[in-house]
């Protein structure tokens, strides 16, 4: 099997847990890779200690892009905001579980590049946000 | 392919050592007119054998079951 095509990422693909939309929801922020045409939405609830009760994410895009959504939402359940903040792409590179090349390497990061925009309340998601610090 | 996203299928290929294109082939309007994300194309010419053919289709059956099996 290849290794980029592991198991769990095309079971994730084909089986999502957190695909779906949350309404009313505390941030909502989406954003696509013109490279390649994936498109994706994260919508998150925060409670009133700052810590996300729960997520979702919708939209459409390869494999590898679907998968690193499902796996990070579902890591990001209970984490603060702030805890959030501080990942960075080796922590999707590790839920994943792959190596990726440079084209797969942006499907691989949209998540969370559209994730920490949303968090921080920014305008644009921008590459820098998923370096490491 | 219904269900399979044009970048997964390419990818799987190129790691059978087939080599298509995927995208929109300089031909963004045409996909848009047909309500299409993306396309993969192959193509044949004369140094492509009757082999090649049957190992692309062999390829593509082994994709269709590993997204939809």
């Amino acid at each position: 099997m290849d290794d980029l095509y592991r198991e769990v990422i095309v079971e994730r693909y084909k089986n999502p847990g957190f695909r779906g939309s949350l309404n009313p929801n505390d941030i909502s922020f989406e954003d696509e890779n013109p490279l390649c045409g994936d498109h994706l939405r994260i919508e998150l609830r925060v409670d009133d200690n700052g810590k996300v009760s729960d997520a979702r994410y919708d939209g459409h895009g390869c494999a590898i892009s679907q998968a690193s959504a499902d796996l990070l939402l579902e890591s990001i359940i209970g984490k603060s905001l702030d805890d959030i903040k501080k990942l960075n792409k080796n922590n999707v590179l590790e839920l994943l579980g792959i190596e990726l090349g440079p084209v797969r390497l942006k499907c691989a990061l949209l998540p969370l590049k559209i994730l920490k925009a949303g968090v921080y309340g920014l305008g644009e998601a921008t590459d820098d946000l998923v370096e490491e610090e | 392919m219904e269900g399979i996203n044009t970048h997964d299928i390419y990818k799987i290929l190129d790691k059978d050592g087939i080599a298509v294109r995927a995208g929109h082939h300089c031909a963004m309007p045409l996909h848009d007119r047909f309500h299409l994300p993306a396309t993969t194309r192959a193509s044949y010419y004369l140094y492509n054998t009757k082999e090649d053919v049957d190992k692309l289709v062999k390829s593509l059956h082994r994709i269709v079951k590993m997204f939809n099996g």
